[in-house]
């Protein structure tokens, strides 16, 4: 049996490890990502947006809060997107999905299946990415494109929502 | 260990973090609030862009000048081939006469809409509408 401070340590080791392991897995997806081609440019699906809902249900805010600043920012660099502005609206969209995942989940997690919290974040997410370009181009006419992207959203959210949903309870 | 505690019960049938396993009523209520607000979106961003209050006029690439749209007028633009008319008249700007041969910037128009565009390319004359005075800038992101 180990005594309490081993388990101290211990549990502090299985952080550091199931943060690296998650880290590389969504830095990986979203990487990959970007060799997948859509039919129309800026448009994603978001699949590294299913690492940060696997975690919601184990892991707190801090650390699905972190698992995202990694992987935006390497998988950025990977990609050679970092500091270009669409770096910034995938950075704001995605700090703001994430929040916004974790709060929807903590509100109503005895309510909702993935599916729900997937249409959340995928809206808030493109909704922010309009609305951070409308500013940063200094031209409201961006705000054009915002019933598209909000539409877009409910289909990647549902795609990605009854993707987690099996993929964490699919039976074995 | 807590969190060990808390894994256990979500591969089993009974999820003891309290977390629905299938696609639930509320899901199903979220998706269709979304999809309200969306079609709402549409409208407000539509509607919220349909008002233009000024005119802005270019020839041959400098700017002949910004006018209100609220005040009737009569605007000529001299350019290389001759003088193209604006008029303004209801809030909406027109080309009303063009000594080009095809007279395609007298179709484009009236134009009511913030970002509303008439060209004369024989005439290097641009016409677009704004909701306020300012130059237009284009940005490209990728």
């Amino acid at each position: 049996m180990p005594s309490a401070d081993d388990r101290y340590t211990y549990v502090h080791i299985k952080n550091a490890a199931h943060f690296a392991l998650f880290a590389v897995f969504a830095t990986g997806i979203h990487a990959l990502e970007s060799l997948l081609t859509l039919p129309v440019p800026w448009f994603r699906l978001g699949l590294a947006h299913i690492i940060t809902m696997m975690l919601l249900p184990f892991f707190g805010a801090k650390f699905i809060l972190g698992i995202f600043l990694v992987r935006v920012v390497i998988g950025s660099a990977i990609v050679g997107k970092i500091f270009s502005p669409g770096f910034i609206l995938a950075f704001g969209g995605g700090l703001s999905a994430t929040l916004a995942m974790i709060g929807t989940f903590s509100l109503a997690r005895n309510h909702l299946s993935f599916w729900g919290i997937s249409l959340v974040g995928a809206w808030v997410h493109n909704l922010v990415q309009v609305l951070l370009a409308s500013l940063i181009i200094q031209q409201s006419s961006a705000l054009l494109l915002l019933p598209y992207f909000l539409s877009f959203a409910l289909l990647t959210g549902t795609i990605n929502g009854l993707l987690t949903n099996q993929i964490v309870y699919r039976k074995a | 260990m807590k969190d060990s505690i808390r894994m256990s019960g979500v591969f089993s049938k009974e999820d003891k973090s309290g977390f629905k396993k299938g696609v639930t009523l509320w899901d199903w209520a979220i998706l269709f609030t979304l999809i309200l607000l969306s079609t709402l979106s549409l409208y407000a961003v539509y509607h919220r862009h349909r008002r233009a209050n000024y005119v802005w006029i270019s020839v041959e690439g400098k700017t002949l000048g910004f006018y209100p749209l609220n005040k009737d007028r009569v605007i000529k633009a001299k350019g290389p081939i001759g003088t193209t008319v604006i008029t303004i008249h209801n809030g909406q700007a027109a080309i009303t006469a063009a000594p080009c041969p095809h007279k395609f910037c007298q179709r484009m128009g009236p134009i009511p809409r913030h970002g509303d565009v008439m060209v004369c390319i024989p005439n290097r004359i641009i016409v677009e509408v704004k909701r306020r005075k300012g130059r237009e800038t284009d940005a490209i992101s990728r």
